[in-house]
């Protein structure tokens, strides 16, 4: 069991470490914009924990965050850089909209339940192009799901401004989706709704079929070493187009969730890159479904913080972005870090 | 006269495996300097310490007698020491010349390379490459490829060139060739370091040869003072003289196996023979002869296209490769990497790669995770793999435990047809020992073994029956006890008997 401790331990410090540069480096930034960084930050983190509003807008902030997070792992896992979430959460997100605006149920679960399908399904087929095409064709997926992304968002958009437009609103969006396709606000004042249960129980069950059943070890398989998964008998296609399914799906939910939570229609641009935020966070979660949603919560809150700098320090909210980027930067380039290692090593020996 | 190139107590470890133990070498100017020794002997190791690839624990580099910092590659090349790899580096879009001078272009704005073709057109008439200077590197054949390597590393004014392997990828024109360059560089005063473990060509070309073994020095000679059979000996050492297994008095069984007329290579013609119960089947034939082929197509990795594979008695062409596994067959890859384990995952991970599909693995899509821990851990003490805990990663093995790591998962399952694709290249001898016994103890519990190696002392020894393969044919097949090594090794080489029709 100590052994396993350690290991946890081990497993730990990359990304804490990564967080903390991250962290050090932006203040740099901030200081060399003539913010100071320490106001800043305690900004940011104490600003969060002020009132139940904020601490619960941080939280709806990461739900999507964690959606994303997951779906990005999902494919993560299974060998495949899933770049393609933002395109089938619009797809996910305009299907749950359109189901939402003219099917005529009644009834509120079946009616929720039905959206959140239907936008799986979206997701899963607009994923499911990509991962077919890597299986029959052997094309690249992350030039296929970019490309994916531009259809996915063009389409939408042109939906929503055109043929599906709410002929009362200035911006391209749909018209409200009715009451029971909505979902009931847990917190007043705060947009925390149902979403936030089903991104755990999505992470929940990622960690659990990656972990008891056959088919979660046969699509980590096939990501670690298809030649060595082929040679023993799983058939690397099928779980590779699975693996892009079942990301999409994750992915179409986040488009549904938000607006059957947030926003209440569709709306030209909404997801603001989610699909990124979510390789940044299952890069730095290291795939692990806990640690997405821990993770994710993090970015909620900088993302949070991050407005209320611009409100009282004004700092360009922007800021979000530079600090994600350079996660992913410092998450992408593992060398970087390496050779960090290496010239404080070598600058050691110098000395003795 | 200082040496031109002296290492003194290099050590280079690899985890827990010591790929180069205390090595001291001394080459002199202007000589051609063979190091001699089997595959993972530590030959490669050595060179990418002297080429700045890798940094060893302990020792230092003398060039011209003075010590020298070599950190990477390029510092490699100040002191003038240049390599020739076995996987050539070359831009395959570009022209020769262009992969040439790359990195060491003349120019001002624009590129200037009229003055740097002379100079190299001088070179390639001098040595006699035969290279066209305007070619495509996607249009040349190997020979050539490699010759473009060896002027690249000339051209940056390399005195000492390090040559690994080069004749593995050559036909033997191309290696003839290559050896004539190689002398004409030392005529006009380099120092060659040549690696290779082929006995006949550092004879050849040679001056000095070092044999190295597990990664020490064992044997260092002058040409004259040394014997092809000295070699050999000092080479694989005496303990490689396997033998002293006991086996049961062979008496096989119904056939297990039967091929008949599958083609392993387009265009020659297609194989058939059968394995029975209880005998060891050796197939073999140099590398690269169809054996690969041979084992993808019996496992069911590469879809067979003609013939018919039966399985005891059963047609198995259509199976499924997870089909075949089911119905016991076991499969040894020949390369383990690639086709046999995971090195990211744990040992417990590799142990249910093929299994997953067995009962007490999987009850209804649910991995049986006490079962399958039980289990994996009771066949890893009995294969004797050394190591920590059932959840190391099975990359920080060394490559003797890795198979080990296979063979267990393997042969636990109580196979009826073990197909063994170089069982042991790679292994420490202690491996190859454990590796060899069990697989005599399958065939005396009355299994089917197909042993491909290119190793011949592994076949001779283990072998009931023997079966040649060369250029994807069948050249021979017999009792064992029917070859000598030296008929082996002429029909391994393609050459029949005199007197035997085509």
């Amino acid at each position: 069991m100590k052994e396993k401790a350690k290991r946890n331990l081990k497993k730990l410090t990359f990304p804490t470490v990564t967080f903390l540069l991250a962290l050090f480096i932006s203040g740099i930034v901030l200081a060399v914009m003539g913010y100071s960084p320490l106001k800043a930050y305690r900004l940011i983190f104490l600003g969060t924990f002020k009132t139940t509003s904020t601490m619960g807008n941080a939280l709806a902030n990461s739900i999507p965050l964690m959606l994303a997070g997951l779906a990005v792992s999902l494919a993560g896992k299974a060998g495949i850089l899933n770049l393609g979430v933002e395109g089938q959460l619009y797809i996910g997100g305009m299907l749950g909209t359109v189901c939402a605006l003219f099917l005529p149920v009644q009834n509120r679960i079946l009616m929720l339940f039905l959206v959140l399908a239907v936008s799986m399904l979206g997701g899963m087929l607009w994923g499911g192009i990509v991962g077919v095409l890597k299986a029959k064709f052997k094309t690249n997926e992350v030039v296929v799901a970019l490309m994916l992304n531009y259809v996915a968002i063009l389409f939408t958009s042109y939906l929503a401004a055109g043929p599906l437009k709410d002929p009362d609103a200035a911006v391209n969006q749909t018209a409200k989706i009715p009451e029971n396709a909505r979902f009931v606000r847990l917190i007043p004042r705060t947009q925390i709704t149902a979403a936030i249960f089903i991104a755990v129980i999505v992470s929940v069950l990622i960690w659990f079929v990656f972990q008891y059943t056959v088919v979660g070890y046969k699509l980590r398989s096939v990501g670690s070493n298809a030649k060595a998964s082929l040679a023993n008998g799983i058939q690397c296609g099928r779980y590779l187009i699975l693996s892009m399914c079942l990301s999409g799906a994750v992915a179409g939910l986040i488009g549904s969730t938000e607006i059957m939570g947030k926003y209440y229609r569709f709306t030209e641009g909404f997801s603001n890159d989610i699909g990124f935020t979510g390789v940044a966070i299952a890069a730095l979660a290291g795939y692990n479904p806990f640690a997405v949603v821990l993770v994710s919560i993090l970015f909620g809150i900088l993302n949070a913080g991050s407005l209320t700098l611009g409100r009282e320090m004004g700092v360009s909210s922007k800021m979000f972005m530079v600090m994600q980027g350079i996660i992913v930067l410092f998450v992408a380039t593992p060398y970087l870090l390496e050779l960090f290692v290496a010239w404080r090593r070598k600058k050691e020996r110098g000395k003795s | 006269m200082k040496a031109a190139l002296q290492l003194s107590h290099i050590t280079k470890r690899f985890g827990n495996v010591t790929a180069n133990d205390d090595i001291n070498l001394s080459i002199e100017k202007g000589e051609v300097h063979c190091i001699l020794g089997e595959n993972g002997c530590g030959k490669t190791t050595l060179m990418n310490v002297i080429s700045g690839l890798y940094r060893p624990e302990t020792g230092e580099v003398f060039v011209n007698g003075e010590k020298a910092q070599i950190d990477s590659p390029r510092d490699a090349m100040k002191y003038k020491i240049g390599m020739v790899h076995q996987h050539f580096m070359l831009f395959n879009q570009n022209t020769v010349l262009e992969n040439i001078i790359v990195g060491e272009e003349r120019c001002g704005a624009v590129l200037k390379t009229e003055e740097q073709r002379k100079e190299l057109q001088q070179m390639i008439d001098k040595y006699q490459f035969h290279v066209n200077l305007d070619d495509k590197i996607r249009d040349l054949s190997v020979g050539t490829k490699q010759r473009v390597e060896i002027l690249k590393v000339l051209y940056r004014g390399a005195d000492i060139i390090i040559f690994d392997e080069p004749t593995a990828v050559l036909t033997p024109q191309e290696a003839e060739h290559l050896m004539e360059i190689i002398l004409e560089l030392k005529e006009s005063g380099k120092t060659i370091l040549f690696i290779s473990h082929k006995l006949n060509e550092t004879l050849k070309i040679g001056d000095a040869i070092t044999v190295l073994r597990k990664g020490r020095i064992v044997y260092e000679s002058k040409k004259q003072n040394t014997t092809a059979e000295k070699l050999a000996f000092e080479m694989v050492g005496k303990e490689t003289k396997f033998g002293g297994f006991t086996r049961n008095e062979y008496c096989p069984g119904d056939p297990v196996l039967k091929v008949t007329e599958v083609g392993l290579k387009a265009e020659k013609k297609p194989v058939s023979f059968q394995v029975r119960a209880g005998e060891i089947l050796g197939v073999a034939g140099v590398d690269g002869n169809g054996q690969q082929e041979l084992e993808q197509l019996i496992v069911g990795i590469l879809k067979q296209k003609e013939g018919r594979i039966e399985f005891l008695g059963r047609d198995i062409s259509q199976s499924s490769i997870i089909e075949r596994k089911m119905a016991g067959m076991a499969y040894i890859p020949s390369d383990r990497l690639e086709y046999g384990v995971m090195e990211g995952e744990s040992l417990l991970f590799n142990y249910l790669l093929g299994n997953h599909a067995r009962k007490g693995f999987n009850m209804h899509g649910l991995i049986q995770h006490k079962n399958l821990k039980l289990y994996a851990e009771k066949s890893v003490s009995e294969y004797d793999v050394r190591t920590v805990e059932i959840q190391e990663k099975i990359g920080n093995l060394s490559g003797g435990n890795q198979q080990k790591m296979v063979l267990s998962r393997e042969l636990s399952q109580k196979p009826k047809l073990i197909i063994a694709g170089q069982p042991t290249r790679g292994l420490d001898i202690g491996a190859i020992e454990f590796v060899h016994t069990m697989l005599l103890k399958e065939r005396d519990k009355g299994n089917a073994v197909v042993l491909i190696s290119a190793e011949l002392n592994e076949i001779t020894e283990l072998s009931d029956r023997i079966l040649v393969l060369y250029d994807g044919e069948i050249m021979a097949e017999d009792a064992a006890d029917t070859f000598t090594r030296e008929s082996l090794g002429l029909l391994m080489a393609g050459k029949r008997k005199e007197g035997e029709e085509q």
